[in-house]
């Protein structure tokens, strides 16, 4: 045989689209096929622009929309994922960015976001931004966009929100979804498995 | 309004909160001992202020345990308040409500036969051991706490169960002459023997590598508590301080037993005295 089909062969799966395989066994909900990682720009706690694709590039991203003053479901996941990041070995939870959008950036200011995000883990990045471009980001990602409730206490609100925490691979791509009520088992169980995953290659 | 205390996934808030199904519960005891008592006395049975002081202290510790807000932080919210419902429910409330009769009344309960042979069967100290380790047991798999602390019903049962437990192994301590089937020595082994079991689930508690009970890993956060570390306390409180009840218990037992024994000997050597004293002529 000539080595020309053999090398047309090589180029034309060399050129075909990268398929992420995810792990058979994640406890979180497998996207699939995997979208592509959203774009959007916004401000981080020290007020510096934080380009979401390109400072995440490589890591595995856990993405969450939330704000401080929300009683549940925002500390848990938080607790959740900061208790097994911390039990990981360092090597390990470096290659992870937890990634903190704020839906209610009025009373979120950065301070308020970085004080809050600390109880948790320094590590973790806080966003906020303008009302247009959280709305932006949260349609970039694919969910629905928060809404302002008003609270029947002390004239207070509350803002519903996108519960799931989005979890994106070091390829870039969307590999699970992790609604609330997914514990810090399962995250130890995926996390691992989500770092290991490379595009193209069997876990 | 919640007739009971049950896990609601609410927010948790230092509002007091109404719950009159345990308010209903202890006026129920409560209501059931003034009608004992009242039925003794009419019979001729004394009954000290002791007793009374007694049994509502044990009703205090069951109303503690049960309304806000020890109930609901225990339903929902924290594994230690809840571990500390275990306390004063399984151990702390059952002995003084049963030390809250004299002796005289249980005795003359036990005249009924139906209640005699309740009485009797309760006594007895392998299936009281047996049933009460079983229900701590059961009571603490993740998949029994997880499923019943959200309904009130399943919160009520829970509640019930460590009482009911809690009434069945101290009565074989508790249970007088003619009732009682343990000499103090064979009581302070049993109490001892209670000790043991509970390092199971405590050990559990303490060391597990992360929340065992999806029900207050997930509820909503109490003063910054973290899950775990809420989880570790609640394993150290339960054998530490149900190890110390249960020992306090096997002191009161000890010293009782030793004051009978002096009292015992003391007569005893009385009574030699006085037979070897020559007859005054």
């Amino acid at each position: 045989m000539t080595p020309y089909p053999v090398l047309a062969l090589t180029l034309l799966l060399a050129c075909a689209p990268a398929d992420t395989t995810l792990p058979p066994d994640l406890r979180g909900v497998a996207v699939t096929p995997p979208g592509e990682k959203p774009e959007f720009t916004l401000t981080d706690t020290n007020g510096d622009v934080f380009d979401f694709r390109k400072e995440t590039d490589g890591t595995l991203t856990l993405l969450f929309f939330g704000y401080t003053n929300c009683p549940d479901i925002c500390p848990v996941h938080m607790a959740n994922i900061a208790a097994v990041l911390h039990k990981l070995p360092i090597s390990m939870a470096r290659q992870v960015s937890v990634v903190f959008v704020t839906t209610d950036p009025a009373r979120d200011t950065p301070e308020r976001l970085r004080t809050w995000l600390d109880n948790f883990d320094p590590e973790f990045i806080g966003l906020t931004g303008s009302d247009s471009a959280l709305k932006g980001a949260q349609a970039a990602a694919g969910v629905l966009a928060a809404v302002v409730t008003p609270s029947s206490s002390h004239g207070d609100y509350m803002v519903g929100h996108a519960a799931q925490v989005l979890a994106y691979t070091p390829d870039n791509l969307q590999a699970a979804v992790y609604p609330f009520g997914t514990r810090q088992e399962d995250w130890a169980h995926d996390i691992p498995r989500l770092l290991s995953v490379e595009s193209g290659n069997q876990p | 309004m919640s007739w009971w205390c049950s896990a609601t996934g609410q927010a948790w808030t230092w509002t007091w909160q109404p719950f009159p199904g345990v308010w209903l519960f202890v006026l129920l005891i409560l209501g059931s001992y003034v009608l004992l008592r009242r039925k003794a006395m009419a019979a001729g049975v004394a009954w000290p202020l002791i007793r009374d002081t007694s049994f509502i202290t044990g009703a205090i510790l069951i109303w503690a345990a049960l309304d806000w807000p020890i109930g609901p932080l225990g339903a929902g919210y924290l594994v230690t308040v809840h571990t500390l419902q275990y306390l004063l429910l399984g151990l702390l409330a059952p002995p003084f409500l049963l030390m809250g009769c004299p002796p005289e009344a249980w005795q003359q309960l036990a005249r009924n036969p139906a209640w005699r042979r309740s009485l009797n069967f309760a006594a007895r100290p392998l299936p009281a051991f047996l049933l009460f380790n079983v229900v701590l047991l059961v009571t603490h798999l993740p998949g029994v706490v997880d499923t019943l602390m959200p309904s009130q019903l399943g919160s009520f049962v829970f509640d019930m169960a460590w009482l009911g437990a809690g009434l069945v192994l101290w009565w074989p301590v508790i249970a007088p002459a003619g009732l009682s089937r343990m000499s103090e020595p064979v009581r302070m082994g049993y109490l001892f023997g209670a000790t043991l079991i509970p390092t199971i689930p405590a050990a559990f508690l303490t060391f597990a590598s992360y929340p065992v009970y999806a029900l207050y890993e997930l509820a909503p956060p109490v003063m910054d508590i973290a899950a775990r570390t809420d989880q570790q306390a609640a394993g150290l409180l339960m054998k530490v301080a149900g190890d110390l009840i249960l020992l306090v218990a096997i002191a009161i037992v000890f010293f009782r037993w030793s004051a009978s024994e002096h009292k015992a000997d003391d007569a005893e050597r009385l009574r030699r005295t006085s037979l070897s004293r020559p007859a005054s002529v």
